[in-house]
């Protein structure tokens, strides 16, 4: 028993890692210590000891393992002195040290701890995984610096078939440009004196430019800079009547294989104008970085057509501020006809703005518009509720359009990440102000060394071509198909988006996905054309409603008063199915409302604090929050057949949906009292 | 006559294995005995011998220990463990039945038919 204790103590000891280390660690100093100071004891002939030596040295195996050898070695060379060998013939048959050696150290390290035997399986395991993983990474590199996109369809020149047909008299671009960049420079030059004047004369260009945008187009006559906004809408004059011209054309018409002009003017970067880019040049230029460049500048001269209108009201001049309007509408008109989805969607907003104007007009001056006027608004609206739905079709090919460009293509319409996917989605993702070429490194701030050895992983971490296009793709056919089918269906597009937002979370440098970048809010755009559907609907019972005044000097006490004469049909109100828009009648004012996402009448009382928070600040509770699907999905209409919706958690808030308001704003001095 | 090397490799952990059945014995001795005893065919220097000591030790087949000599001097004696003895025995029927084998084939003259 203590014979198997001492033998079981003296193995941990032996192949203890602590020893192990230890006896390593000498090695480190002075390793030939004892071995040499063995041989000077034993004074060998001087070959033989040239030879154990020289064997001793080139083992490099531990100290005390060294010391072992010089043992052995010198006790056989002493023996065979005695037996009378010559020293040369010892030497001779003692092989090349060399080779000695490395058979002495292979053998000697066979013995050696179990604890270092596992150190160097360990290392060597971790090496043959790095040679496996480097090899592996080379085939990677070489795969992905040898893939090339090919750009084979080009989908500016199927955008730019909507303009065929028409001349370049019927196409506003340029003039729109023109105007665009008159009162960019206007407004830049405000911005400036609004920052110098609030003391901010330390603050960058670019913020200063912030502080104007925040302002605008909200800036009322208290504001201390409203007098020199309203003399530079005054001094625009020249430019609004060109624009107004210009908004009676069918189209905008600008073409998508351009190359815009650059111009600097006081500090800032201008587009001043575009030429038309070559035949091949749509290779180089995508259909996202084209076509989107003149959508800000259109809302802006909205703006400003619709301040010039309020002006107009001041000076009397109804007629000006009724053209302005119907200007408005056909930029929002020209807009919505790209069938660009953020053009749609800039159309919808400039259609809106437009209605929510006339409505405060109305509110503060009941029946302001003559029976001419009336039906000059009319018309100009009934242009833009004959359009079709929104249009997600280009939102498509511009997808498409960036995969082409960013992937290889195996014919069979998947492919792999290739390094201008990289610099495609660092120029995308670039701050809006930069038009030139952006380096990815700016862009997702990462190294660019790093970044030339780490790119090659996406085509392994991140998404093929065909699960990109799938992951988009699923996307839009739900909004398509909530927008062919309906406002009820639209719970079922939360599945795809979720995946989206997941896949979006995921993203780092490595991992990068066009799909989660471009997939765009499509429930935001199904909720606003939805919004807008309604607010469309309020707008032509807001003009049948001020034409029936105009004619009988008095409200109608119903819409249905309205119907055939006024207007063909009264508009649904889309929350509460099979029914009208709402219609509240207080002495000479009037509310057109929806019932609102909680499905009740609540005569026209808008829910307490607007939910969502992009509408927190502004004047209309009109809650875009549709009832949501709860999890799992049920994927399933929200409205029972023929009844009212199904609501699902979270219910929308109690109140309606505030769509026209022609009432009084309350006095909050009265009301605080 | 010497064997090649790789027959060497197959024959001479056995040879030295059987020497160490029979006493424990130091390297110079086992170098000696084997050239002795095989008539030079296995005869192998010190760049043979102690790495094929050092590997059957590391396997456990023998085991060694310093020990004062005739002459005074310290010596590194082998010895055969049982794990060492269990091996020698399947090595010699291995041994045994190969030789047989090259026998029947007239490669080994003398071999038992």
């Amino acid at each position: 028993m203590s014979n198997a204790f001492t033998n079981a103590w003296g193995w941990s000891i032996k192949h203890s890692p602590l020893l192990s280390v230890w006896r390593a660690a000498r090695g480190f100093v002075r390793p030939n210590r004892e071995a040499f100071a063995l041989l000077e004891k034993a004074t060998l002939p001087e070959s033989i000891d040239e030879v154990i030596r020289s064997t001793i040295v080139r083992t490099k195996l531990w100290r005390d393992e060294r010391e072992q050898i010089a043992r052995e070695l010198i006790a056989h060379a002493q023996d065979a002195i005695d037996a009378g060998r010559e020293p040369d013939q010892i030497v001779s048959t003692f092989g090349d040290p060399q080779r000695v050696a490395r058979l002495m150290r292979r053998s000697m390290k066979r013995k050696r701890p179990l604890s270092w035997q596992a150190y160097r399986f360990s290392r060597r395991a971790a090496g043959g995984l790095l040679l496996v993983l480097f090899v592996s990474y080379i085939a990677v590199v070489v795969r992905f610096y040898t893939s090339e996109p090919q750009i084979k369809t080009d989908f500016g020149a199927i955008l730019d078939s909507r303009s065929d047909g028409f001349s370049e008299d019927q196409k506003s671009w340029a003039i729109l440009m023109d105007c665009g960049v008159v009162w960019s420079k206007i407004e830049h030059l405000l911005a400036q004196e609004q920052a110098d004047r609030a003391m901010l004369q330390t603050v960058a260009d670019d913020e200063a430019q912030d502080i104007g945008v925040a302002i605008f187009p909200y800036i009322e006559p208290d504001h201390p800079d409203y007098q020199a906004f309203e003399e530079a809408v005054r001094g625009f004059a020249p430019y609004l009547d060109e624009l107004r011209a210009a908004a009676q054309r069918p189209i905008i018409g600008l073409p998508v294989g351009y190359e815009p002009i650059m111009e600097k003017w006081e500090g800032r970067m201008f587009v001043t104008g575009v030429v038309p880019a070559g035949p091949d040049e749509y290779k180089q230029q995508s259909v996202i970085g084209v076509q989107l460049i003149h959508l800000g500048s259109l809302r802006r001269l909205s703006q400003v057509l619709i301040y010039d209108a309020r002006l107009a009201v001041e000076e009397g001049d109804i007629q000006r501020a009724c053209t302005n309007y119907i200007a408005a509408m056909g930029l929002a008109r020209q807009t919505r006809n790209e069938s660009i989805l953020y053009s749609e969607l800039v159309g919808i907003a400039i259609h809106s703005m437009v209605g929510k104007e006339l409505a405060h007009l109305l509110r503060d001056r009941p029946g302001v518009f003559e029976s001419e006027q009336l039906t000059q608004l009319a018309h100009a609206h009934a242009g833009l509720t004959q359009l079709p739905v929104i249009s997600i079709e280009s939102e498509r090919m511009s997808f498409l359009d960036t995969l082409q460009r960013a992937y290889s293509d195996n014919g069979h319409g998947d492919g792999r990440m290739t390094p201008e996917a990289f610099e495609y989605y660092g120029l995308m993702t670039a701050p809006p102000d930069d038009f030139g070429p952006v380096s990815v490194a700016d862009a997702i701030s990462i190294d660019p060394r790093m970044r030339a050895a780490t790119m090659p992983l996406s085509i392994v971490l991140s998404n093929s071509r065909e699960q990109e296009r799938a992951l988009h793709g699923a996307v839009m056919d739900q909004a398509q198909l909530v927008l062919d089918r309906g406002v009820q269906w639209v719970s079922v597009m939360r599945d795809a988006e979720l995946i989206v937002e997941k896949v979006r979370a995921e993203e780092t440098p490595m991992r990068i996905s066009f799909a989660a970048m471009m997939t765009p809010g499509m429930s935001q755009v199904v909720h606003r054309w939805y919004r807008y559907e309604h607010t469309m609907g309020a707008i032509s019972l807001m003009l049948a409603i001020e034409a029936y005044r105009d004619e009988h000097g008095r409200l109608p006490d119903s819409l249905s008063m309205l119907q055939a004469r006024y207007l063909p049909e009264i508009p649904l109100d889309l929350m509460d199915p099979g029914s009208s828009i709402k219609y509240l009648v207080e002495g000479d004012r009037y509310v057109l409302y929806s019932v609102g996402s909680d499905g009740d009448d609540d005569d026209a009382r808008a829910p307490e604090k607007p939910v969502d928070p992009y509408l927190r600040n502004q004047e209309t509770s009109f809650d875009l929050r549709y009832p949501q699907a709860r999890s799992p999905m049920t994927n399933k209409p929200i409205f029972e057949s023929g009844g009212k919706p199904m609501l699902a958690e979270p219910t929308g808030p109690d109140g309606d949906w505030i769509l026209i308001d022609t009432r009084p704003v309350p006095d909050s001095d009265a009301e605080a009292s | 006559m010497k064997l090649e090397r790789e027959l060497m490799r197959g024959a001479g952990p056995t040879a030295v294995l059987k020497l160490l059945s029979r006493r424990a014995m130091y390297g110079y001795e086992l170098v000696e005995a084997l050239a002795a005893q095989s008539d030079g065919v296995l005869a192998m220097g010190q760049s043979t011998l102690y790495p094929m000591l050092y590997n059957l030790e590391a396997k456990g087949l023998i085991e060694a220990d310093w020990r004062d000599g005739d002459n005074g001097r310290q010596r590194k004696y082998y010895a055969l463990t049982g794990k060492g003895r269990t091996k020698l025995k399947a090595d010699e029927k291995a041994w045994s039945k190969l030789t047989q084998a090259m026998g029947d084939l007239g490669i080994v003259k003398g071999a038992p038919a």
